[in-house]
């Protein structure tokens, strides 16, 4: 019991680092307060969903169109979305979190019960997980146009997909963490590449045949059926829930993050050498090109064929771009002396819009020489990188453990906001020169605040 | 020389630096003491161009320490360690001496060695340890051929056979360099009675004519003596709760 509660105390110190400052406001400081707004908010998301899942569907089918084989593979279909966008969501979480150094400090000297941060870190985790799938899910509702459900149905089908998400996180991190360590297969980053394979074949081909299996079962979307799937997963999340803790190693890694590899001594170094061993040493660009390079092995490997490929690299590479959201953490150990060594926020400017030109290479190469009309991803790369730099800057990663984490699910929302009126060049090539001014005012500033 | 004309600082409310002067000659040993908070570092990093300041001037060589030259004959070692992560000692060291025109890399290698760092730079500095970091930002100063050298808390972090050497090395250069030197090390200044010791106190630099009376001006000007009557007053009060 004592665990338990150490364990929420963890999590909760870990929450209030993140929210600190929407508690810290007045209207927050009361607990009624809290729960109240917390109360509203998760009315306002049901209603929303209700809203979408039953009015506005009306307009595309009928209930007389609706067979059980057509409702059946559409449940499939949102079963299978929810469970991979659960493995992305793991997947980022893994990738992108880990705890500062002030708090590593602050969780290992205060006398917790044995293992209490670990599984409090693991809660943590799961409750940011769920809140980005909140997010998503919201997003993806309202392309669920094809339900013809009645209130009570769909009421059911928001709850499984609530627990169905849990279920998934349980069973991914079961498998390609607690699994994995015990059979001590971590090193290179083994667990990522098997969730990163197994998220592409899941994406590419399961799902397919699980849509088909379930269109031939002959069975019926309806409450019995949706109520029996919630219990049987309430089941797996305890008994997977269960071997995690058994099984969980000794000494997890909550402690060890070692952000930089060191690959490549150089030998003639200036400040643009500087700043690229910056990214190129991260541990988060190796693992996002990993990821990039996987994909695009994994798309060979099952086409055969080289456009598909490219094609498949094309639209993946712009994840690389996240590397970015490092930036300014990973030059704020050095940059007070900058002034001393004369170098200043447009030498940086330039330095950084260089870099991003080089890494995105590739993309310029294959666009450019190659037949695959996709100019759009180019210029989503490079404004992409842009957004996670200026992204860093305001929410550097060694003031928060999650910082990088808010700075993600922020960069995605302006990317993809800029990316769908970036689609002819000019509109490209201002976005893309207001986001240098915007970095170049920021690097400006923050030597400023950074000095004082 | 650096020249420091009536300097003025403030954070906020707070005066730090009140119109301070002050020459420092091109060579010899000047040491900067004071109570914590009293503007130690910020003086440093206002020389260094790392600070701004509301008013007052400060030249390097008689040319503005924002100028490329000014920057060029200097070279400074924080108390906190600026130092990227992610770089070996030996590739931060060439990148700090792409930035200086006289550095000498041989010189480097000779303090490197001197300091039993051999193995480790060729380390991540994230591996290294609080001296390793020290010694590491001391064999780049020292191999700079820089006019002036200004250290915070340079022997923090030091075992004492590497600060008995790096007081050794720092005496034989101050006859060509000048080196202005932030600590509260007494030893250090007890065992250097030639250098010149100024205590930077309510925003102003004074010259201390004698460095055994520096106990006895924080005595005087601090609050010490109330502090200490305090803590007696506290001991005692939990001793008799306790009887």
């Amino acid at each position: 019991m004592k665990k338990l509660i150490d364990s929420f105390t963890v999590s909760k110190i870990l929450l209030n680092e993140i929210f600190h400052n929407i508690f810290s406001s007045p209207i927050f400081r009361k607990k009624r307060n809290r729960y109240a707004v917390l109360a509203l908010f998760a009315a306002a998301y049901i209603a929303y969903y209700i809203l979408n899942m039953s009015q506005l569907n009306q307009m595309f089918v009928t209930k007389d169109q609706l067979t059980n084989a057509l409702e059946m593979n559409l449940f499939s279909s949102l079963s299978n979305v929810i469970i991979i966008i659960a493995g992305f969501i793991y997947l980022i979480v893994t990738i992108s979190f880990s705890l500062t150094k002030k708090m590593q400090y602050q969780l290992k000297i205060l006398p917790f019960e044995k293992d209490s941060v670990v599984m409090g870190s693991i809660l943590f985790k799961l409750l940011l997980s769920y809140f980005s799938f909140l997010i998503i899910f919201a997003i993806i509702i309202p392309m669920l146009k094809l339900f013809y459900f009645s209130n009570t149905l769909n009421l059911f089908i928001f709850v499984y997909c609530q627990i169905l998400f849990f279920a998934s996180i349980t069973c991914y991190h079961f498998v390609f963490h607690t699994l994995i360590q015990r059979i001590r297969l971590t090193k290179f980053n083994l667990n990522i590449i098997l969730l990163v394979a197994f998220l592409f074949f899941y994406f590419f081909v399961f799902r397919f045949q699980i849509d088909q299996k379930f269109m031939q079962s002959g069975l019926a979307v309806h409450i019995p059926l949706v109520g029996s799937l919630i219990l049987c997963l309430l089941v797996i999340i305890g008994l997977v829930g269960y071997g995690i803790y058994v099984l969980k190693p000794d000494d997890d890694d909550v402690y060890l993050s070692h952000d930089f590899f060191l690959w490549k001594r150089i030998k003639q170094m200036n400040y643009f050498m500087v700043i690229v061993l910056g990214f190129i040493r991260n541990k988060l660009t190796l693992s996002l090109i990993g990821i990039v390079c996987l994909i695009a092995i994994l798309s060979y490997v099952d086409t055969r064929d080289m456009t598909i490929t490219l094609t498949t690299l094309l639209y993946v590479y712009p994840i690389v771009s996240f590397s970015a959201i490092r930036y300014f953490s990973t030059t704020t150990s050095y940059r007070t002396l900058n002034p001393l060594f004369r170098l200043d926020a447009a030498l940086e400017t330039m330095t950084t819009t260089i870099l991003n030109i080089i890494l995105h290479l590739p993309l310029i190469i294959i666009v450019l020489f190659l037949p695959i009309d996709e100019i759009q991803i180019m210029h989503y790369g490079l404004i992409l990188f842009e957004s996670a730099l200026i992204m860093s800057i305001i929410f550097p990663k060694h003031k928060s453990s999650v910082n990088e984490f808010a700075a993600s699910v922020l960069c995605i929302v302006l990317a993809i906001g800029l990316f769908l009126i970036s689609d002819n060049i000019l509109l490209f090539g201002i976005i893309f020169i207001v986001l240098i001014g915007i970095k170049y005012y920021l690097l400006e500033r923050s030597t400023y605040i950074e000095a004082v | 020389m650096i020249h420091i004309n009536q300097l003025k600082k403030s954070f906020g409310k707070n005066l730090v630096l009140d119109r301070v002067s002050k020459k420092f000659a091109a060579s010899g040993i000047d040491i900067i003491v004071g109570i914590n908070g009293s503007g130690k570092t910020t003086l440093l990093n206002c020389i260094c161009d790392i600070t701004p300041f509301e008013s007052g001037a400060i030249t390097i060589q008689d040319v503005d320490r924002k100028e490329k030259t000014a920057k060029e004959n200097m070279y400074y070692i924080p108390s906190e360690f600026y130092l990227p992560d992610y770089l070996t000692g030996y590739e931060y060291a060439r990148f700090v001496f792409s930035r200086y025109p006289h550095a000498d890399e041989k010189t480097f290698d000779f303090f490197i060695e001197l300091y039993h760092l051999t193995p480790a730079v060729h380390q991540k500095i994230s591996d290294y340890s609080y001296g390793m970091k020290k010694k590491l930002q001391l064999s780049i100063a020292l191999s700079l051929n820089v006019s002036f050298i200004l250290a915070d808390e340079v022997f923090n972090g030091l075992d004492y056979e590497s600060y008995l050497l790096t007081d050794y090395i720092i005496n034989l250069y101050s006859r060509q360099v000048k080196f202005i030197l932030v600590t509260h090390n007494m030893d250090y200044i007890n065992r250097n009675p030639r250098a010149d010791t100024y205590l930077l106190d309510a925003g102003s630099l004074e010259l201390v004519t004698d460095v055994k009376k520096i106990e006895e001006i924080v005595m005087n000007r601090g609050d010490l003596k109330d502090a200490y009557e305090k803590i007696d007053r506290f001991v005692y009060r939990f001793q008799n709760i306790a009887e």
